[in-house]
């Protein structure tokens, strides 16, 4: 219960970086929160801002795009990463 | 080993599936997901706006708790005295005098609307205004600073805002005329306020011509500020700015109908407009010396009117 608390609040903190920040913060952040927590949401959120600036009609949806590198790369590289424990 | 593998082959088709199908959807159906984020941030920007400019107390107090105290003791001793002036009311005066010109200007062909977002603050180089389709803003609507300084134009509409998409956008490509040469050429947004216009070298251009967009009736840009001319290059740039500089603008008037293609005899026309609105002045009538006016036959001593300020 407290790590969804926390991981909804760090969800929400990603989604703020990308909406009043630079690219470059709003990657990092997400890369930080793919690390530490899962992937798949930071796609919806990087659709999300694309969507609300309208970049969909004129322009490559750069978060949306660039999200998906890092996500792919975060789970290219989380078993190297990761300690299993017995 | 292999298990590993295959959950984690799993989860890379579950991002591949997630990631295709929210592209189509921003594709496809971006509107809806727009809606839904602009409730939850319309509301986000207009307090971050708030917080950061607004003349109120509780703004002001968590910008400058030391300031506020000071200014409260201030404002006591001005109950007293009409000559002290605070930073808080020439601030509101200021807003009021431009309120004051801008519903001059607002008439039933635009509405004032407040921006709430820069491109300094956000993410790509749009503004946010904090007038939607409520307030009667529509895409496509042209977005002037000030009187007839055109600077974008509506991209989508919300229920209580709007983004619109600036002119000098990375690579966003207008049609220009340039006062001074007198030719039409394309120009290039380059970003943060700021358009290129290129011309072949052998054209006369100069720190001052006067840029308007023909696409649109009051389509004044700005002048032209530096120029950038080396003799090994074809062609010259002239970069142009608008007057009021982005970050500083705080309110825009919108259009109510949305830009319609022009011919380029409309376009002409336009520019003609443009060129005699640009030099001429509204004189009153008993002020004006002109040749148009009638003349007795009997020479006196020309008596000027006297000026009035």
């Amino acid at each position: 219960m407290k790590i969804n608390m926390i991981r909804f609040i760090a969800c929400f903190g990603v989604l703020l970086v990308g909406m009043f920040s630079s690219l470059m913060l709003f990657l990092i952040a997400a890369f930080i929160y793919a690390i530490s927590f899962a992937s798949l949401e930071l796609i919806i959120i990087a659709g999300a801002i694309d969507a609300y600036y309208g970049l969909t009609t004129d322009q490559w949806p750069l978060s949306t795009l660039s999200v998906l590198v890092v996500v792919i790369l975060v789970e290219w590289i989380r078993p190297h990463i990761s300690l299993y424990n017995e | 080993m292999n298990s590993h593998r295959t959950s984690r082959n799993k989860q890379i088709t579950k991002i591949g599936i997630t990631g295709a199908s929210v592209l189509v959807v921003l594709f496809f159906l971006p509107t809806i997901i727009a809606t839904g984020v602009s409730f939850l941030l319309t509301p986000i920007h207009m307090t971050e706006t708030w917080l950061q400019e607004s003349s109120s107390e509780l703004p002001y107090f968590f910008r400058d708790r030391v300031a506020l105290i000071d200014e409260i003791q201030s404002l006591k001793a001005e109950l007293y005295t009409t000559n002290d002036e605070t930073d808080m009311l020439t601030r509101a005066r200021e807003e009021n005098e431009e309120l004051r010109r801008l519903a001059g200007i607002a008439t039933s062909t635009r509405i004032t609307a407040g921006v709430i977002g820069r491109p300094n603050q956000l993410p790509y180089d749009v503004l946010v205004i904090d007038k939607g389709s409520d307030d009667g803003i529509v895409v496509g609507a042209p977005v002037f600073a000030g009187s007839d300084s055109i600077i974008g134009v509506v991209k989508s509409v919300f229920s209580g805002s709007a983004i619109v998409s600036l002119v000098t956008a990375p690579d966003f490509e207008v049609t220009v005329y340039i006062y001074g040469p007198d030719i039409y050429t394309n120009a290039v947004g380059q970003g943060g306020g700021i358009l290129r216009v290129g011309v072949p070298q052998g054209i006369k251009l100069s720190a001052g011509d006067v840029v308007v967009l023909p696409s649109v009736d009051a389509g004044y840009f700005g002048k032209i500020e530096v120029i950038e001319s080396l003799p090994t290059r074809p062609e010259q740039y002239g970069y142009v700015s608008t007057e009021i500089p982005l970050i500083q603008l705080r309110l825009v008037t919108v259009g109510t109908e949305p830009l319609v293609p022009k011919s380029f005899e409309e376009a002409r026309q336009i520019v003609k407009e443009n060129r005699s609105s640009l030099f001429s002045v509204p004189v009153p009538e008993h002020i004006l010396v002109d040749t148009t006016s009638t003349s007795t036959g009997t020479q006196t001593e020309a008596v000027l009117p006297a000026d009035e300020n």
